[in-house]
């Protein structure tokens, strides 16, 4: 999945991203998107952090040891931090965008349509969705949160703990508002 | 800050000469935090308005605790413009309402002279201030407006404050009666035509605490209903 994901937008980006006006380095944009997922490794399984902060540090850490200038880690950073953080494309560094919409594409086949059959044919010889991709994505995200559900409140990834734990219970902003300790009114 | 300036700008010269410092915190009398908070005063309801000022100090508050570094400007234009995008001005944008008052941040400063590199950090400060687990890792700016939210709305981190200092900024800026419910009525009211937009963040349990017809969008069904064969 991490390849695939830098992969799409190797192949297609640079097309759309010159039509936009973009411009990136392809070797942090590739850095992004191969360690956006590795805070769901056993290597975090004590982290209470968020797994993308865990994937985000990891690569920052990488690339510190490599003389990346610290403005360019910062932008790869954020761009993993922030990848499963819907809505934000209009964020000022191109790879932070691209990096979440090369892992929607990936997932769940979001702007599916603005890639050619044979560009998506060409990434899927090579780097194929496995048989039950999904079902086994969802375990792979359950196996590096279930030692930190509070971390997936209020994101997209407690729809994954609920979905896996029937015992998980989702935390109700509303609710939180409601009981805040403030007496009402005050 | 000066009285007249408080007079005028955010209209409780009564309650003025009190917060001209709290615990050392104050609002800058400078050009650009006046005419934040005129843009600010003009733009939101009065429930948003102190919210948006109560946000500012629970923030500066929690930096100088802290010991953090941080521009008092950047993080009061920040706090200010946090909510703006609830206002009826977006009321036909589909983005995230943070990201509407993000960009509205940013164009505001660009007229103001500000860096590229300030604007960015309140461009975050405001499109991150709903999402957990983040911003107390970015610059401080962006991690004081997400925690000075969290305290007024549902009063993450009251122990850290002291009775005094909760106090002199509620005696200042005083919850509205039934604030609670007021609050979560703006967010409705700010994102009940984008529901979409509320997928992935806790915004949907606004909408479905207002509106029993609504339903959570699930990113595993997204995910197991997608395009791809497996």
């Amino acid at each position: 999945m991490r390849r695939r994901s830098a992969l799409w937008k190797g192949s297609c980006r640079p097309i759309l991203g010159k039509r936009r006006g973009l411009t990136f380095d392809p070797e942090l944009f590739y850095t992004a998107a191969m360690f956006h997922d590795l805070g769901l490794t056993a290597g975090f399984r004590e982290s209470r952090l968020r797994f993308e902060v865990d994937g985000a540090n990891a690569a920052r850490d990488f690339l510190r040891s490599h003389g990346i200038s610290e403005v360019d880690i910062e932008r790869v950073w954020l761009a993993i931090a922030v990848h499963t953080t819907p809505g934000i494309s209009a964020h000022p560094p191109p790879i932070v965008a691209l990096t979440a919409e090369g892992v929607m594409m990936d997932l769940v086949g979001l702007g599916y349509d603005e890639f050619t059959d044979a560009q998506r044919s060409a990434v899927e010889t090579a780097y194929p969705h496995p048989p039950q991709f999904a079902e086994d994505l969802l375990q792979a995200l359950y196996d590096g949160l279930k030692h930190r559900p509070e971390a997936t409140q209020g994101t997209g990834l407690a729809d994954v703990m609920a979905d896996k734990d029937p015992h998980f219970h989702r935390r109700d902003f509303c609710s939180l508002m409601q009981n805040s300790r403030r007496t009402a009114g005050k | 800050m000066t009285e007249s300036i408080v007079s005028s700008h955010l209209r409780k010269p009564r309650k003025a000469i009190a917060l001209e410092q709290i615990s050392g915190v104050r609002i800058r009398d400078s050009k650009i935090a006046r005419e934040v908070t005129q843009f600010i005063r003009d733009s939101e309801s009065d429930l948003l308005f102190h919210h948006s000022v109560r946000v500012y100090f629970w923030g500066a508050l929690t930096g100088n605790r802290m010991g953090l570094t941080f521009d008092p400007e950047l993080l009061y234009t920040a706090a200010m413009f946090h909510d703006v995008g609830l206002t009826a001005r977006y009321e036909n944008s589909q983005l995230r309402f943070e990201v509407d008052g993000a960009n509205a941040a940013r164009d505001f400063l660009r007229g103001h002279g500000i860096s590229e590199s300030d604007i960015e950090t309140v461009w975050n400060a405001v499109a991150l201030h709903t999402t957990p687990g983040i911003p107390e890792f970015m610059c401080p700016e962006i991690a004081l407006v997400q925690a000075g939210a969290g305290m007024d709305v549902t009063g993450r981190g009251y122990d850290q404050f002291t009775d005094a200092q909760r106090e002199a900024v509620i005696a200042a800026f005083p919850r509205e009666t039934d604030f609670k419910h007021g609050i979560i009525d703006a967010f409705y009211q700010g994102m009940k035509h984008r529901p979409d937009s509320t997928f992935g963040t806790f915004n949907d349990d606004v909408l479905a605490f207002k509106d029993p017809d609504s339903r959570r969008i699930d990113m595993c069904s997204i995910i197991l209903a997608s395009n791809w064969k497996s």
